[in-house]
């Protein structure tokens, strides 16, 4: 059952309690009861301060007093990128993390009040995720300083992750938006050399760039070594299936591939999602299916796309994330991402094929070309 | 007979065959379209009777303004948006006397292999100018093959597609641009004097709306509702969405895909966040507080007989909001007096050049009108 909070931002003791359960659960573990109920009460709370998401709570007819986090509505990706959704006012943003560019240029802005509960959820899950057997570990990105791009939340992470995991000898192999390739080869070769263990850790085309320019290099890194992917191709590199670019990895470096995981973030989100092979070599359990699993202070559902209730388990739908740690804008994000349930977990299958072409109807947001954000 | 009034019977005879419900080919010709377009039968069935110029009069007259161009041969390749839009794209050149290939959308050649049936049927002669292959919209080599045995090629779809297509062509060879593009609806503030008038416009901007499910060029996407009628923007919003339900009696809705049943709702789902949005099974309706100043494309919709309602104070307030779309502009659909039409033709700046059109009658331009601001023989000489 929801309180009904009061007051004119997010309260200290909102955030306080966000807070502490992100903590408790920061080692794999799961209290779904207290993760929804608090869920329940920040949604409630946003509601009063969002006014895009008090519009759509009305739209949807959700009573003031609804008390299941079922009944309150998820902000499609969309509205991100055409209207503000933040629970504080303009003066008070911190930091504004962007999508990268779409075809009509309108990026989803993330506006952040307070990064502290971002910076406790990215490092408790990448903890549990990735990094659960070593304090630090030599960190080599191939993605942008978050100083180069200051709205990147990718890049906001993985320069936190220097300061979370990384040895002093960490490297950021992306500079001026050109992969270093000779540095890259040259940190390698080092690892090598020195039978350091590394982290590889970068969007996917950039290891896509990388694996057409470093030729017929191949290292074997360290065992220890581990590499971690995020994100699409968005026309930036070539495209490669899954399951063949983490065998060209794989191949590449050395690092046999339950240690090669992908990430699944998003910028509207606080929160990230890893594929399970690391936790499920460390864990003894090596024939579990990858598969992406959430921290426990994510709730992660399939919906129809037509009607935005929940899927009978194991049907595909599209993902519907609601994040504890999205505290400063709406916890409910409804993506356009199809999804299947899995054992504690979920397959992401991406976004839905056999799109009826328009032909020359193309949406009008195609028609009338980049836009400002 | 003469060859040109040869090929006017033939096309006329062709089109009729498809336009005869109780024909074997044309029962078979709708059964195959429900599924390749996802249109619902009923309007298939309007489309194709909105569409096929039956009057053998009027195809002769239309044959009697453009040239003659037998020794021309004429790549044709269309999009699959649109499954009557081969009617035109394919009826002008052999109209003309041109020898075409096609190359057909890879998941709708229904309408463009009918045609070709029935030109075999009504005759053969006609028929063996008209070649239609189908291949996937990826396959460069096909397409090279295509555009290199032509004259010149007739091309629909979007702006990456048409480039794509320049890229294939060999030098001299000119390409027709039918780009991508959409419709607006305007509604004067004298069409909303009465209820009447404004029940009569509302289900007129229905049609336009309903027709082909919204996803043609000429498709309205956004309703510019003039300020200062006797009627309230608000009103002709419910009358919109009357009408819209009363259509889908009629012509109802197709089914959708997955990824458009998604693009729907994140579009209804931003509607309803930043506007008065009405959501039906089979429609939906927005009315916008204020139509953005800067050009913030995705407040109009995804298709699928979802649009939004915008205000517009007078027809030089329309040309602004309207500029960003350029060329991308294919028609404009008026409610309200004749008069109107003739104002907003005479304020189109050059850069926009749709067509003016009374609303109702978006969708089912003639035979022989113009398209992208020129005769439909442009370019085949």
């Amino acid at each position: 059952m929801c309180s009904q909070p009061s007051g004119d931002v997010v309260t200290d003791d909102l955030h306080a309690r966000a807070h502490a359960l992100i903590a408790s659960l920061s080692d794999g573990a799961r209290d779904d009861d207290a993760r929804d109920r608090l869920l329940c009460e920040l949604l409630s709370r946003q509601r009063q301060l969002v006014a895009p998401y008090a519009r759509l709570c009305q739209h949807r007819g959700v009573p003031l007093n609804a008390a299941t986090i079922d009944a309150y509505p998820a902000v499609p990706t969309d509205v991100f990128r055409y209207t503000r959704v933040a629970a504080h006012e303009p003066a008070a943003d911190i930091r504004v993390f962007r999508t990268s560019g779409t075809t009509s240029g309108a990026r989803g802005q993330h506006h952040v009040r307070d990064l502290a509960l971002y910076d406790a959820a990215a490092q408790a899950f990448a903890k549990h995720a990735l990094f659960s057997d070593v304090e630090r570990i030599r960190l080599v990105i191939l993605a942008p300083h978050a100083d180069d791009v200051f709205d990147s939340s990718l890049s906001y992470m993985l320069t936190r992750f220097v300061d979370w995991f990384g040895t002093p000898d960490s490297v950021f192999v992306l500079r001026d938006g050109q992969l270093d390739c000779d540095l890259l080869a040259r940190t390698l070769h080092d690892a090598h050399a020195r039978q350091q263990p590394i982290a590889l850790l970068g969007t996917s085309f950039a290891f896509v760039h990388a694996e057409d320019s470093l030729g017929n290099e191949r290292w074997k890194l360290p065992i220890g070594s581990r590499l971690m992917q995020t994100g699409g191709f968005k026309g930036k590199s070539r495209e490669v299936e899954p399951e063949q670019l983490r065998a060209e990895l794989s191949q590449r470096y050395g690092i046999t591939e339950p240690w090669i995981v992908q990430e699944y973030g998003m910028t509207e989100l606080s929160s990230q999602m890893y594929e399970s092979t690391i936790v499920d070599t460390r864990s003894g359990r090596k024939e579990a299916p990858r598969r992406l699993i959430a921290p426990g202070w994510m709730r992660v559902t399939a919906v129809d796309p037509d009607t935005l209730a929940p899927v009978p388990a194991g049907d595909v739908g599209i993902a519907r994330f609601d994040d504890l740690a999205n505290l400063d804008t709406v916890c409910a994000i409804q993506t356009a991402d199809r999804i299947r349930l899995v054992d504690d977990g979920f397959l992401l299958l991406g976004r839905a094929p056999g799109s009826t072409p328009r032909g020359c109807s193309l949406a009008m947001e195609e028609a009338m070309g980049p836009t400002s954000p | 007979m003469n060859r040109s009034g040869y090929t006017v019977d033939a096309l006329h005879a062709a089109f009729s065959l498809l336009a005869d419900s109780d024909s074997a080919l044309a029962t078979s010709v709708r059964s195959q379209l429900s599924t390749s377009t996802g249109l619902s039968l009923p309007m298939i069935e309007w489309g194709l009777r909105t569409s096929l110029p039956t009057d053998q009069n009027a195809l002769a007259q239309a044959l009697s303004q453009g040239p003659h161009v037998s020794d021309r041969r004429v790549a044709v390749i269309l999009s699959g948006n649109l499954f009557t839009a081969c009617i035109r794209a394919l009826g002008w050149p052999l109209l003309l006397g041109a020898s075409v290939t096609a190359k057909a959308a890879s998941h709708d050649d229904v309408l463009p292999r009918a045609l070709h049936q029935a030109l075999k049927q009504v005759s053969p002669e006609v028929a063996s100018r008209l070649n239609v292959k189908t291949f996937d919209r990826h396959d460069q080599a096909s397409l090279r093959a295509l555009v290199n045995d032509c004259d010149v090629v007739s091309a629909y779809g979007s702006d990456a597609t048409l480039d794509a297509i320049h890229t294939a062509l060999r030098p001299g060879v000119p390409l027709i641009r039918h780009g991508h593009g959409v419709g607006v609806l305007y509604v004067a503030a004298n069409a909303l004097e009465s209820e009447v008038r404004a029940r009569h416009w509302a289900e007129r901007a229905a049609l336009d709306i309903a027709a082909y499910d919204q996803r043609g060029c000429l498709s309205p996407h956004v309703v510019f509702v003039q300020e200062g009628g006797g009627l309230t923007t608000q009103q002709f919003a419910d009358a919109l969405v009357t009408a819209l339900t009363h259509i889908e009696g009629t012509l109802p809705r197709g089914t959708l895909s997955e990824h458009d049943l998604i693009a729907q709702s994140q579009w209804r789902g931003l509607m309803a966040s930043c506007a008065d949005l009405v959501d039906a099974t089979s429609f939906a309706v927005a009315q916008l507080d204020s139509f953005p100043t800067a050009p913030i494309p995705s407040f109009t919709g995804p298709g699928y007989r979802n649009v939004c309602i915008a205000r517009s104070s007078d027809v030089p307030a329309l040309m602004q909001q309207l500029a960003a779309l350029g060329e991308h502009l294919k028609c404009i659909g008026v409610a309200g007096d004749a008069d109107e039409q003739i104002a907003i033709n005479h304020a189109l700046p050059t850069t926009l050049r749709p067509v003016v059109c009374a609303a109702g009658k978006m969708q089912t331009p003639a035979f022989d009108s113009p398209a992208d601001g020129e005769p439909p023989w442009f370019g085949f000489t």
